[in-house]
């Protein structure tokens, strides 16, 4: 009877066990590190062209001489517009050149004779190379060539070279004109 | 069996008192380790700035000593009159009047320089220099035989896809000529 009582007890012994649940909360903090690659992209375009001389803007007016310097046949040659007329060794202040559309022209010299400019054209597709021929007088005509063009506020900048069949002789010369 | 029973019933009670007891201390702490997990998202934004230069075409560029001293100049093409004969030259070309295929220029720093002819002869630059703030107009002291020396201008002085582009005049104080042309150098 003993021993039932006791294997009762033992029973309710094991039974009896009694958890309390204490919560005990660790945190732990997990970096989640995202690296966002702004990248910004920066286009620095700079182009910075000659103006090309253009049909319409060699057309659009007649042309006079602002400066000349070179040598004509050996000898020197120079003339600016308003320059003192000590260093000037010829004048062009009446001198001025016209092309027009149809790729004709007339150049009239500095004591107002006509010399017509039966053709011009560029010479090649960045029309800094510009070769026009002239009457030098009523039969005989000369070719002349503007080279290293530029356009520059408004005036023109070359290089101008030629032989004249009539008076036979050579030139070259550097040259800037400007709207007459 | 009174006496069996009486004890028996005595026992149980002691037992039962001994084993109560026994109930109220087995109570028993358990500590539980609820981890809680927190993620914190740490966000790092890096600015990579690219800059991306575009192709930069500068057609007239400004000339400048460091150029013109960066190295020798060598002609590429030269025309002119050359007092009353017509002169020409293109590096490679086959209507030349003059051969320049081993003429150079040098230009120091200390804006001395010279010039080694197509015959190899050494002509001493004494100075040089730009004679206007846009640098388009240069200005040398060239010896052109011992005891001669003259001033060659270079106007309109273009800088273009590495190349020099110009108008040169002078005159020859030694023969007595004059000169004007158009001249593109390039480097040696």
């Amino acid at each position: 009877m003993l021993i039932v009582v006791f294997s009762f007890v033992q029973g309710g012994l094991t039974s009896c066990t009694k958890d309390t649940t204490i919560y005990d909360t660790v945190t732990v903090t997990k970096t989640d590190t995202i690296t966002v690659k702004d990248t910004v992209t920066v286009n620095d375009t700079i182009t910075i062209k000659d103006t090309m001389l253009t049909e319409d803007m060699l057309t659009a007016h007649s042309w006079k001489l602002f400066e000349v310097r070179g040598v004509v046949e050996g000898s020197i040659i120079y003339y600016q517009r308003g320059g003192p007329a000590i260093d000037n060794t010829e004048s062009f202040d009446n001198e001025h050149l016209a092309f027009y559309a149809n790729h004709t022209g007339l150049l009239v010299d500095n004591a107002g004779a006509s010399h017509v400019m039966s053709s011009w054209a560029f010479a090649n597709p960045e029309h800094t190379k510009l070769v026009f021929t002239l009457y030098n007088n009523s039969t005989i005509q000369s070719d002349y060539t503007y080279d290293n063009i530029r356009y520059k506020n408004g005036n023109l900048y070359y290089d101008d070279y030629f032989y004249d069949n009539y008076a036979g002789v050579d030139a070259h010369a550097q040259e800037i004109r400007i709207p007459e | 069996m009174k006496f069996f029973l009486g004890s028996s019933a005595f026992i149980f009670m002691v037992a039962l008192l001994s084993v109560q007891g026994g109930l109220t201390s087995c109570t028993k702490d358990r500590t539980i380790y609820d981890t809680v997990t927190v993620e914190k998202r740490d966000t790092v934004t890096v600015k990579d700035t690219v800059t991306v230069k575009d192709t930069v075409t500068i057609q007239d560029t400004l000339m400048s000593e460091a150029i013109l001293t960066g190295n020798p100049w060598k002609l590429q093409e030269l025309r002119g009159l050359d007092e009353y004969l017509p002169l020409y030259y293109l590096r490679g070309g086959s209507a030349n009047t003059n051969n320049f295929d081993d003429e150079y220029y040098v230009f120091n720093t200390d804006h001395t320089g010279y010039e080694i002819d197509n015959d190899g002869n050494t002509h001493a630059i004494a100075h040089w220099e730009f004679s206007n703030t846009e640098n388009t107009k240069f200005v040398f002291s060239y010896s052109i035989a011992a005891g001669n020396t003259t001033t060659i201008t270079w106007d309109n002085l273009r800088f273009k896809n590495n190349a020099v582009y110009y108008d040169e005049y002078y005159t020859d104080l030694y023969i007595g000529k004059d000169f004007h042309g158009q001249g593109i150098r390039i480097p040696k």
